[in-house]
């Protein structure tokens, strides 16, 4: 009863031009399902129905609202997306793929594969006086002595 | 075109179409009734209107077929449009009680409201626009809006429970 309240109060909001679009679908909710309406009720019934029929077969779905709707969905689906892959690189990059083979064993294991390159280094490590000889020209040694 | 696009292009002939109407149908409610009638139509085809290149002669050459189309409907009754509306539905009250849907009534009932009121009808019971949205678009305001959205739901109602009491009574 309190319902059938309301929606009177609806209608004559209603008649007035005042209902939002929401309080309009809900008296077309109301009126779709509605039975046994007292008589100064019952033209609505008609009318919704009508309007209801009519806004699904509409077959050019153009409101700015709907169109702005659309944009935001997208909009939405677009920053997951950039997140997502955003987030899944970071993850795939500091879940290390990094291998080293040690005497052709392949290891993870960090300190002992920066052991093995130290080691493998100093090997072939040049003194000074090579790296020296090496890098400056032979011309500017001669300028330089 | 979208909002943004119709409010740049089209919104600001406003003022010159008012003009125009006003030259035409003497009454300056009419002339407003008119633009924004025409404002309603425009954003109705503003597809259309991308590939049209000259809109402005569009705009007003829309307007200009609007207010003929009203003055004569004016002179032929030489009274407001609304009540000739209503003199015209009084004689198919009859052809409408013989519908036996109850919406079918609304939806004749709803085709012969002036093109204003049924257009607004239409945007905000159909297409689910806001007041201020069709305010936005037509370039008129709010109560404009709500006011022609009241008339044209009353009407609506009167002539329905008319032709329901006469449909009872056969």
């Amino acid at each position: 009863m309190k319902r059938v309240k309301n929606i009177k109060v609806l209608l004559d909001k209603y008649l007035e031009g005042e209902t939002s679009h929401t309080e309009e679908l809900e008296l077309r909710r109301f009126f779709a399902t509605a039975k046994h309406l007292p008589e100064d009720m019952a033209a609505y019934k008609p009318l919704f129905a009508y309007f209801d029929k009519e806004a699904m077969t509409e077959k050019q779905p153009h409101s700015a609202r709907r169109l702005y709707f659309r944009y935001t969905w997208s909009a939405i689906a677009a920053s997951i997306f950039l997140f997502l892959s955003i987030a899944g690189y970071n993850g795939y990059s500091h879940q290390s793929k990094d291998y080293v083979i040690i005497n052709g064993e392949k290891s993870t294991d960090v300190r002992l594969a920066k052991e093995q390159a130290r080691k493998a280094l100093a090997e072939v490590s040049f003194s000074q006086e090579d790296i020296a000889d090496d890098l400056i020209p032979q011309d500017m040694k001669e300028t330089v002595q | 075109m979208e909002l943004k696009e119709f409010k740049i292009e089209v919104l600001p002939l406003r003022g010159k179409m008012g003009g125009l109407a006003r030259k035409i149908l003497s009454d300056p409610i009419d002339a407003e009734d008119a633009v924004q009638e025409v404002m309603m139509k425009l954003w109705d085809k503003r597809q259309q209107l991308d590939d049209c290149r000259n809109v402005e002669a569009f705009v007003m050459t829309m307007t200009h077929h609007t207010c003929i189309d009203m003055e004569r409907v004016k002179k032929t009754g030489a009274m407001s449009t609304d009540y000739l509306q209503l003199a015209d539905t009084g004689n198919s009250v009859e052809h409408l009680c013989e519908l036996k849907d109850e919406v079918e009534i609304i939806r004749h009932i709803i085709e012969t409201l002036p093109e204003l009121q049924r257009n607004t009808i239409r945007m905000k019971d159909i297409e689910g626009y806001e007041n201020e949205e069709i305010a936005e678009i037509t370039g008129s305001n709010v109560e404009t809006v709500r006011s022609n959205l009241s008339r044209a739901r009353k009407k609506v109602k009167t002539i329905y429970l008319m032709t329901i009491k006469k449909r009872n009574n056969i």
